[in-house]
């Protein structure tokens, strides 16, 4: 029963036992019986990858070599074009070489109940997995991949740290399939009848209008601005001087007028870009609910399937960013623990996006127990603590405000429009922090920029603390904060700033296992 | 949450606070005294040294006299048979609550400092954070050590 916990304790305490390298394992692991109409069978014997992935392997070293030698391709292409190009061909060869080599040496093979893995040229590196510890198996197939019909396979315990522990990068979909169903059939609970489920379970598609919505609101606008603006400031270096100064006077030739225009022009471009990406990265969203996991599978042109099983679900929550909040969209993730640490999406999204009335009913159907209490259920903040947030939210601006105004007071509009954003933001935040206690389960809602509500377990709380700063105590109020394992094995923190001190103590003896005198409170 | 926990770290803890303080502290003071003495042989306007040199007087006080004391002042812990409770803080004075079964490891840690005392910290993991009690005396800190090991079972409750 506490397999769960054994993993997490594993993870922190017997982290190096758990990947048994170079190990010969005896056979004294309950061997399944050998089932002649199970494929898996076939996956005793070691295989290699597909071919293709000493593609992968020589882009891959390439991404990663490319700034380094790039220095050193400039220099020599100064010096002359025949070392360059002798420099260039000596590289690749040996990539190649090495690409092929290590493709012959990689093999997996899944026996006794335990996926193998031995690589290496000159270091001979075996690593054993047993399936019981695997904890989650990413089926990833890019553009190139699915031109041959591929799949990258990635295979997580619950060992923290980035990067996926088994990564496959090729091979084919029906193996890669069927890699899947002997990892996950091979742990003792029930089989995955895959294709009898498919029609039963309940399953959610992403609809092409909500795709286009989700991407007109994904407001990925300003990042790919910041982005393009950092990008620019790099590479501004190594423009030309000449070209630089020669664009520069045609721009500024073109009048005001045409400037604006190219503005909203460029922006617009950016927002088609954004729509665009949003897409591609959520296009045919299907979320299954099985058994014991929830399956989501994903993508236009980089197809992801992953694996959710329930228990390593610690919380959930829905997010509404400010731009959809008009349009009455949310979003909604799931706080899964272990696993790699994925920087694009530490949260792995549940939905994209729906409408705000639907989350509740798609919480109901797809993660039954957590259940997110509706806004009339929340105890919001207290009315005390509205100053806080408007102090804190606008005080870099106002103290901003100052200098502007003795040395450029033509320009002081700037600074009081953000005080008056500012304040608002801090209206806001205090306005939608609140929480919920319903017997096991807490829920949170409080906002920085988005306003996001999660819901967890008593058991799923790492711990909690109540911190409280000199005016708080004064005031009798207290900022709360409750700790979540998060992906990667990090933690994962949520706090809810400047509640009333009997909150935050309700929050505490909730949580609390002493039920003692000072219970007397309540 | 309401009372603050019982027990305070050793008194001791001061001492090697303030030890540590002082070394950052003669680190300082090597930098204002390099520069006055730069600033005498340049002709630099001394003022600015004199600056520094009032700054690291009121440092001296703040981080080597003060905030050793208010930090023994704040800190307090108190193990129950299910939860570790901690309290830390100056100006915001943190209470955090650790149920002994989200415990995955307890550690005990002491440097050259703290062993001059004979003291120990004692730090607390989950999975997702890490708690230090800072400076006890090292029977204390073992006998915690244990103790919180030996609480902290393993529960059905899956993580």
């Amino acid at each position: 029963m506490c397999k769960e916990q054994d993993h997490v304790k594993k993870n922190h305490l017997e982290k190096n036992t758990q990947i048994e390298q170079e190990v010969e394992v005896e056979g004294h692991f309950r061997k399944q019986d050998p089932d002649p109409s199970n494929p898996k069978d076939s996956l005793e014997k070691p295989r290699r990858l597909h071919p293709a992935a000493m593609y992968f392997n020589l882009i891959k070293v390439i991404k990663e070599t490319i700034f380094g030698l790039g220095i050193g391709l400039v220099f020599t292409l100064k010096e002359s074009l025949f070392y360059f190009v002798i420099f260039v061909s000596i590289f690749l060869l040996l990539l190649i070489v090495s690409s092929v080599l290590s493709w012959l040496r990689f093999t997996y093979r899944v026996e006794e109940n335990e996926l193998r893995i031995e690589q290496g040229v000159f270091i001979r590196k075996k690593r054993y997995i047993s399936i019981n510890r695997i904890h989650k198996i990413d089926l990833t197939a890019d553009v190139v991949h699915r031109l041959f019909k591929l799949t990258k396979v990635q295979i997580d315990t619950a060992s923290s740290g980035d990067g996926a522990e088994v990564m496959l990068s090729a091979v084919t979909i029906a193996d890669g399939a069927r890699l899947r169903q002997a990892l996950q059939s091979g742990k003792k609970s029930t089989k995955m009848e895959k294709n009898q489920e498919d029609t039963k379970n309940p399953t959610k598609k992403i609809t092409w209008k909500r795709l286009f919505i989700a991407g007109t609101t994904s407001g990925s606008v300003g990042f790919i601005l910041i982005a393009m603006l950092a990008g620019f400031s790099q590479i501004e270096d190594l423009i030309p001087r000449k070209i630089y100064n020669s664009t520069f006077v045609w721009i500024t030739s073109l009048g005001i007028v045409f400037i604006i225009g190219f503005i909203i022009v460029g922006l617009f471009v950016l927002w088609l870009l954004g729509i665009a990406g949003t897409m591609i990265k959520y296009g045919n969203f299907t979320i299954e609910k099985r058994e014991k996991e929830l399956f989501i599978k994903r993508g236009l042109l980089e197809t992801k399937e992953l694996t959710i099983p329930f228990d390593r679900i610690q919380a959930v929550g829905i997010e509404q960013s400010i731009i959809r909040q008009p349009f009455k969209f949310v979003r909604i993730f799931a706080v899964v623990a272990g696993g790699s640490f994925d920087q694009s999406e530490p949260f792995p999204v549940l939905f994209p996006i729906l409408r705000e009335k639907e989350a509740e009913q798609f919480l109901a159907q797809f993660t039954s127990e957590h259940n997110i209490a509706t806004d009339t259920d929340l105890v919001s903040l207290d009315k005390r603590g509205r100053k806080y947030y408007l102090f804190s939210m606008s005080i870099l601006f106002i103290l901003g405000l100052i200098p502007v105004i003795y040395f450029f007071p033509a320009y002081s509009w700037i600074p009081i429009i953000l005080i008056i954003l500012s304040l608002t933001l801090g209206w806001l935040q205090h306005k939608d922090g609140g929480y919920f206690i319903s017997g096991k389960r807490i829920t949170i809602r409080r906002r920085r920029l988005n306003k996001v509500t999660i819901t967890t377990y008593h058991r799923r709380i790492q711990s909690i603390e109540k911190s409280q700063h000199k005016l708080q105590a004064i005031e009798k109020m207290a900022t709360t904060g409750i700790s979540l394992i998060g992906s990667g094995g990090l933690g994962t923190h949520y706090t809810l700033r400047h509640l009333t001190d009997e909150d935050a103590n309700k929050i505490a003896d909730w949580y609390s296992y002493r039920k003692t005198e000072d219970e007397n409170g309540i | 949450m309401r009372k603050q926990p019982k027990n305070n770290i050793a008194p001791d803890a001061i001492k090697a606070w303030r030890i540590t303080a002082s070394i950052f502290m003669v680190i300082l003071w090597l930098i204002i005294i390099a520069g006055i003495v730069v600033s005498v042989i340049f002709h630099f306007p001394i003022i600015y040294s004199g600056i520094g040199a009032v700054i690291g007087l009121v440092c001296i006080y703040v981080f080597v006299f003060l905030i050793p004391k208010l930090r023994y002042k704040r800190w307090r812990y108190e193990i129950f048979e299910q939860e570790i409770y901690i309290q830390h803080g100056i100006l915001i004075v943190t209470r955090t609550i650790i149920p002994m079964i989200r415990v995955q490891h307890v550690d005990t840690e002491q440097g050259p400092i703290l062993k001059k005392y004979n003291l120990a910290t004692v730090s607390i993991s989950t999975a997702a954070t890490t708690h230090e009690i800072p400076a006890l005396l090292e029977e204390d800190a073992s006998q915690l050590r244990d103790r919180i090991s030996t609480l902290a079972r393993v529960d059905e409750d899956d993580v």
